[in-house]
Parts: structure tokens; sequence; C-alpha cells
């Protein structure tokens, strides 16, 4: 009886490890996105893009499927994180974990240390490790472009932005888009409210209504899901319109194309892609990876406007609002300038 | 105390609504075009498969065993506590103010932010106690308006350029607490602290109070019929106060320990609706506060599987959090019938 007992036992323990050996094991993903949530038609979306492109390509290689390759959720709030960050880690399934958003850092110090052999990707903000790359943007400058368009096409000579929250990163895109309104048009005046949530559309609506009654004819959102509110907002009325961020959100978001002129570039799905192909490459490194015209990569950010693709940083948008072609070419000497470091943004 | 054939009965009525609320989850799950069987099994899996499991289960069946007993200390008394959700914001955020600034030695400072934290969460229950007991203000609605209070007023403190804001990570947080305020985690590398400990300590401190002590009985006593405890001697307005800044004290060690244990800072809206399981939690254990303990465990386990449910792809969080409503939906519904039907009799 006992001996027959053990060998059941070695038997359950045997086989799987036998199996996973036998087989080579598709690398997997998993993606922690922040708390504004898929359907953002931006920030999120993008970096699923991101995450959803690698996983095509990994699972054509090992002739699976995308869905057993990429694991992802939606936490609802930023207490969840810790919670999420642990059971991706702990599971020891996969390999690489990608963190989305500013906010996952403060539970990502905690939990990345304590599982050195993992690889962790955190997207928005730095944190310092092994076993952790830190992707970050040059924000400021898809929203100096966006200002530059903005601060032409104002008939008003006021316009308005839209953010999230009142915190350095968004601070960074509201800086980079006054001076970019300012830069084209040095009699502009910029609105600037903050919805303080990122997945509240109604909120976004209102306070958008507010900055359109006060005179601004264009305004900028950078607040996630909130600023879907925006569109809807300018749908309201003739000579409202809006820009968008880090989708072209004419796109995205076609049924607003009518008033969507044009929107930042922030390629995260690019940053996030690349991250995981290095590890499938085994080239992955933790560090800082910072994405920008100004930066090493010399891409990451731009604008989509208008109809043609002009170069890396201006790409075509599918908007339905006729761009002057002046608008262009001011938008190809702000580019131009950023690059070759004529334009110095503060952000 | 309940006869062996009463508890056997109540039993076995929780055990036909579970199963029923999963009969008809599984139904949900399969007329949404979801594996039912991957689902359950996910659900499993997150709640009890493996240390990591259990781990998310104990953490996040803690602070529901503090608001299970909030919430029965005062249905023992006749009242309904609606506001753990925001008595328990408020002992969080003060426990997470004392724990970050004051500077004291290891465990008195755990003590200190307690103490804090608990007697915050009381001063919001009192508030609606006295309102209770001396101007006859129905506390199904002001504790319940109170906790918006509570929650808005915590997100103003943490957001961008509010007093208590963490510049370093920009979220709407404060910065952490002291090292000495930490309650030390017990299952590493999961969540689990001492506050578990804490609650469970807590639940039969409540237990001996009911049914060991006098003012306990006295207590009690009031919610079974007042105008009987009027006639004992009792002094109703005096125990109505007690019992709601009991329930405050509760749940203000609930959002204590969930600063000190689980997150070390106060995060803004760090409650996925702790306060709102306790109500089911407390109705579930038949306002018994070791059945509390064990409402609390069912769930948390909910919770944690949902969270698995998620993550393996099996289904979209949302469908999880239908499953843990269901649950909850009926094995409240009989209890909740009869109590209505208990006092529409009275």
């Amino acid at each position: 009886m006992k001996r027959w007992v053990a060998v059941v036992i070695a038997a359950l323990v045997l086989v799987p490890l036998v199996a996973s050996v036998g087989v080579a094991q598709a690398p997997k993903i998993g993606l922690i996105l922040a708390t504004g949530g898929l359907g953002d038609r931006s920030f999120n979306d993008q970096s699923f893009k991101g995450a959803d492109d690698a996983a095509a390509v990994i699972a054509a290689q090992y002739g699976v499927t995308v869905e057993d390759v990429l694991d992802y959720v939606e936490p609802a709030d930023i207490a969840e994180y810790e919670g999420f960050q642990l059971q991706f880690a702990d599971s020891g399934e996969y390999a690489i974990i990608v963190c989305i958003g500013f906010d996952q850092a403060a539970p990502l110090e905690i939990v990345a240390p304590q599982y050195p052999d993992q690889k962790f990707v955190i997207v928005d903000m730095v944190v310092i490790g092994d076993n952790v790359a830190s992707v970050v943007t040059n924000d400021w400058e898809e929203a100096f472009l966006c200002g530059v368009v903005a601060g032409m096409m104002t008939e008003t000579n006021v316009v308005g932005f839209e953010g999230g929250m009142e915190i350095p990163l968004i601070i960074g895109f509201m800086n980079g888009y006054t001076q970019g309104a300012q830069w084209a048009n040095p009699d502009v005046d910029v609105l600037v409210r903050y919805v303080g949530e990122w997945a509240n559309p109604t909120l976004g609506a209102e306070l958008a209504r507010e900055m359109y009654n006060a005179g601004a004819d264009i305004i900028y959102g950078a607040a996630g899901k909130s600023h879907l509110g925006v569109f809807a907002a300018a749908e309201e009325n003739d000579g409202w319109y809006a820009l968008g961020t880090d989708v072209d959100q004419a796109a995205t978001a076609p049924e607003h194309a009518d008033v969507i002129i044009a929107s930042g570039l922030k390629r995260v799905d690019l940053a996030v892609e690349s991250e995981i192909m290095k590890m499938v490459n085994g080239t992955w490194a933790a560090g800082i990876f910072s994405y920008g015209i100004l930066t090493d990569f010399g891409f990451g950010t731009g604008i989509a406007v208008g109809n043609l693709d002009v170069n890396q940083y201006i790409t075509k948008s599918e908007s339905e609002v006729e761009v002057p072609c002046e608008v262009i070419l001011k938008l190809i000497e702000a580019a131009n300038g950023i690059a070759d470091g004529t334009i110095v943004i503060e952000p | 105390m309940l006869k062996r054939s009463t508890l056997l009965r109540e039993m076995g009525i929780t055990l036909l609504s579970i199963t029923l609320a999963f009969g008809i989850g599984a139904f949900i799950i399969w007329a949404a075009g979801f594996s039912v069987s991957a689902v359950f099994i996910n659900l499993w899996k997150g709640a009890f498969g493996g240390k990591l499991a259990i781990g998310q289960t104990l953490t996040k069946a803690t602070p529901i065993i503090f608001t299970s007993l909030s919430f029965l200390i005062a249905f023992r008394c006749g009242l309904f506590n609606i506001g753990a959700e925001g008595q328990m914001y408020i002992g969080a955020m003060v426990a997470a103010v004392v724990g970050a600034h004051l500077h004291l030695p290891i465990v008195l400072h755990v003590v200190a932010c307690l103490a804090a934290g608990g007697l915050a969460g009381a001063f919001w229950g009192w508030i609606p106690g006295y309102l209770k007991a001396q101007r006859g203000v129905n506390e199904f609605v002001s504790t319940m308006m109170l906790s918006y209070v509570a929650i808005g007023f915590s997100d103003y403190l943490v957001a961008p350029r509010g007093p208590l804001h963490d510049d370093k990570y920009w979220a709407n947080q404060t910065v952490r607490i002291a090292a000495t305020a930490a309650l030390p985690r017990i299952l590493k590398p999961t969540q689990v602290s001492m506050a578990l400990a804490v609650a469970i300590f807590f639940a039969l401190l409540v237990w001996y109070y009911l049914f060991r002590t006098p003012a306990g009985y006295e207590l009690r006593s009031v919610g079974l019929s007042p105008p009987a405890a009027e006639y004992g001697g009792i002094r109703i307005k005096r125990k109505l106060i007690l019992a709601l800044s009991l329930a405050g004290l509760l749940a203000g060690l609930a959002g204590s320990g969930e600063v000190l244990g689980t997150h070390f800072r106060f995060i803004g809206r760090f409650s996925p609706g702790y306060g709102w399981d306790g109500i089911a939690g407390g109705l579930i254990a038949r306002a018994h506060p070791i059945g509390a303990i064990f409402a609390a465990l069912l769930m948390g386990a909910l919770r944690a599987g949902g969270m698995q449910v998620q993550r393996s792809g099996a289904a979209p969080g949302d469908i999880a959090a239908v499953l843990q409503g269901l649950v909850i939906f009926f094995i409240i519904a009989p209890t909740l019938v009869r109590t209505l039907i208990r006092w529409r009799r009275r």
C-alpha cells in the first residue's frame, strides 16, 4: 500500500516535470495596465497594442495563439497594483512583466527586489533595479507640436488644456503645449483644467464645456479616458475643436474625426514592443530608456496631422478637419528646431 | 446562544444559497460566452491554489473581518451601520498621518497608530449615533452620507496640491509610514500582515463583549426590544451612541490595518468596497462575531479569485464581479427579507 502511494506521488511530480522539459515553451508576457483601462483609445490601448504585436510575433514563432502568450489585467484602482504584480511575478510563468503607468512605481519598488530573476518593464516612470527597465518619453515634445497647431489655428486666441492630474508628468505636457502655442502665436492665452481622474469622461466633458464657453476654441486633452469627454463636448458647437494625445485619436475615435484637428504621438506601443522583443532576442537589459525627438532613440514622439506622412515626426491623420499648409510648414520648423536644439522646451 | 439544530439549519441555508448563486453565476458565464469550468477553476486557484492565492484571500479578508464586526455590533443594537466605508477611510487617513509623522519606538508606534485610527473611526461613528439618539436622525442615511464626506475629504488630502500628497510618486497617496509603524508581514511574499491577527483578536473581543459582559447584554437587549430594555432600566440613547461609536472604531481599525500592514501608506480610493463587503459579511455571519471571520474569508476568497479569473483571461474582471455580487445577494437575501419582515411586524 505504502509503495503504491509513493509510486503515484512520484508519477504526479515527475510527469509534469518531464512534460515541461520536453516542449520548448513560448515565453509569456504579463501586462498590467494603468487604471484608465482599455478603451481609452489612447495610452492604455496603445500600450496594449505594443504588447499584442509582440505577442503575435512570438505566437507565430512557436505556433501557438496570442492568448497563450499574452495575459493582461486592468486594475480598477492603484491599491490593486501590488497584488497583481505579486500574482504575476510569483506565478513564475512570465518571461517579462510590463507595468503601464507612473503610479505602478511605488508598488514595483517593493515587488521587484523580491523576484530578482523576474524581468520587469515600467512605462512612464523610473524604477531603479537590476531587473527593471524603465521606459520614459519626452512627452513635452508631442505637446509642443500640438501647441503649435493650436496657436496657429485658433480664431479666438484662447486655447485650452485638459490634464488628468496636476502631477509633473502632466505638467510637462501642459508646459510643452503652452510653449508651443506661444512660440507659434505670441498673443495666445492658454486655459488649464485638471480632471483629477483618468477614467471619468463625464467630468472631462464638463470641464471642456466650461473652457469652450470661456472662449477657448481648441482644447488639448491629456487625461486618459477622461479627455474622451473633450471630443464629445467639441461636437456640441460649430467652431469648437480638440487635439488628441499619444495616438491619432481621429483614427481611434473616428466618430469624432470631424473635431479632432490633430493628435500628439507617443509611440509607447513601439517602446513596449521593443522591450518584449529584446527579451525574446536575449538582448534585454535593465536601465532607463528615454524616447523622444531629442533622445538617443531620436523617435517616439511626434504629431499626427494633415493627410501626408511628412517625416518620422509628422505623420498623416484620419482627421476630417482641413489643416492649412502653413501649419504643416511651421510644424516641420518646430520639429527640426527641437531636434537640433534651437528650440528648448522647459518641461 | 443558538441551539444546535438552529445552527445546523442556518448553515444549511447558507450553503444552499452559495450553491444557488454559483449555479446562476455559471449560467450567466455560459450565456456571456465564456468557459464555465475555466472561470470556476481559476476562481478556486486564485483563492486557495497555493501560498500566494491563500495570501491574497487572507489579505482581502483582513479588513472585511473588521468591517463585518463593525456592521454586526451596530446590528445587535438594532442599528444599520451603512457607513463603515467612510469610517474606514477616516481611520486609515489618521493612521497614515500618525504612522508617517510621529516618531515612536517599535510596537508603541503601531499601537499609537491603531489607537488613533480606531478613535478617528469611532468619532465618525459617534456623529450619526449622537444624531440618532438626540434627534432621531435615521442612521441609515446619516452613516452613508458621512461616508461620502469622508471619502471625498481623503481624496482632497492626497490629490496633487493636497496637504498630504506624496510628490515623489505623483500618485494620489501619502508618503510611506515609518518602519516602526509597520505591521510585519507574516506570509512573505504576500501582503498578509499581523493586521490579520489583530482582526481575529478583535473578533474574539467583540464576542466576549457581546455575550459575556453585562454591558454587551444590555446592548443586545436594546436591539432585541427597546421598550423591554428601557423597562429594564437601560439608558437606550447612550447605548445607541455607544454601538455606533464602537462600529466606527472597528471600521477605523480596518482602515488602519490596511495602511499599517498592506499598503504602508494611505492610497486614495484604496478600498474596492471593503466597507460594503462588511454589510454582507455581517449578515452572512448572522451577526455572530466568530462567524464574521469565516464570512470575511468567503468574501476575501471571492475577491482574490476574481483577480485570478481576470489575470488568466478566463473572463474579464467584470464577470468575476458579477459572480461576487450574486453570491453576496443570494446569501443575504433570505436574511434580509427575514429581518425586514420582523421589523414590519414590530
